[in-house]
């Protein structure tokens, strides 16, 4: 490992506990065992597909500013993302959003997401070596999509009985 | 062809595990244990492989996507199928039996990965790949002990 605590460690640290702190307000709106499920979800998806975008053989981007996998990029993992999942159900779920309006609001997160991530590359947080910021566009709408499957899966066998 | 024969056991694992007789897990306690050893194996193979260079997956792209299932899909399911086994064994010597015998068969697999091309190990011995198998499975059964308990509460609190 090539580590060395610079400008992108601050600003992932810094974002990391701002999304901690972002998650405090709606700790409690959702039940203790789906706010578990979708954390760890969260976090297995995007290890899932960074591990299989930065590893051989594809190699398109790695975290940070070497392409070791550093212990600040797990500790992103663990909580931009999760909270960024648990906030974008919270809204699906209080506004009962279906339709024209979950589109718009999927799109509306998919904005963000990108502008976010952009934000992360004049950082350092991501340095692409062969992905473009445009092939990230219909991920989100796609992991958003999941997500909610997901979460719908959960909460039909948070009834379901125990066998 | 290693890529499809692969394809073949990870549907085949995941058909077995479906529809094995015996103790069933909750939905959620599969997509949860499922989902933490996941965690645990990409990060291992993760930290082995990027960071230090002691596991080299093969460059091409049909063992890549090989590795890439085994990881998602067959191995974690070998984690996951293992847990009730464990929860009914008896006495300590058998629940110690049975996480020996997943170990060493998760262990086999892997060493199986390397014989066929998919993975290299280069400075990683056999012995930490079976103490590591042995380290993922005593968290899941740890990860099933709390998280486990909690859902089934909460579960039965909402049954009606």
């Amino acid at each position: 490992m090539n580590f060395k605590w610079d400008w992108n460690e601050w600003f992932m640290l810094f974002t990391s506990i701002g999304s901690v702190l972002a998650f405090l307000p709606i700790r409690r709106y959702f039940h203790p065992v789906l706010t578990c499920i979708i954390w760890l979800f969260s976090l297995v998806y995007v290890e899932t597909i960074d591990f299989f975008l930065v590893g051989s053989p594809f190699q398109l981007y790695y975290f940070s500013d070497n392409e070791t996998y550093e212990p600040s990029a797990v500790f992103v993992h663990m909580t931009q993302y999760s909270v960024s999942s648990m906030w974008f159900l919270y809204g699906y779920h209080k506004w009962q959003l279906r339709g024209m309006k979950l589109f718009l609001y999927i799109l509306a997160w998919t904005g963000f997401a990108v502008l976010y991530e952009w934000i992360c590359i004049l950082n350092k947080v991501l340095t692409f070596t062969g992905w473009k910021l445009l092939y990230s566009v219909p991920t989100y709408p796609v992991s958003s999509l999941l997500l909610i499957a997901v979460y719908r899966l959960i909460y039909k066998h948070l009834r379901s009985p125990v066998r | 062809m290693i890529l499809v024969c692969y394809l073949i056991v990870n549907i085949a694992c995941v058909l077995a595990f479906f529809a094995w007789p015996g103790k069933r897990l909750h939905a959620l306690e599969i997509l949860t244990y499922w989902l933490f050893g996941s965690l645990l194996i990409q990060n291992y193979y993760a930290f082995l492989h990027i960071n230090f260079k002691l596991i080299v997956i093969n460059e091409a792209l049909g063992p890549a996507l090989a590795h890439f299932m085994n990881r998602t899909v067959m191995q974690p399911l070998i984690v996951v199928g293992v847990l009730p086994y464990y929860a009914a064994s008896g006495t300590i010597g058998r629940k110690a039996a049975v996480l020996a015998c997943c170990a060493g068969l998760l262990t086999g697999l892997e060493w199986l990965a390397d014989w066929v091309g998919i993975l290299e190990h280069k400075g990683w011995d056999g012995w930490l790949t079976a103490a590591f198998w042995l380290v993922a499975l005593g968290l899941t059964v740890l990860c099933r002990r709390t998280f486990g308990r909690k859902l089934i509460r909460e579960v039965k609190r909402n049954e009606f």
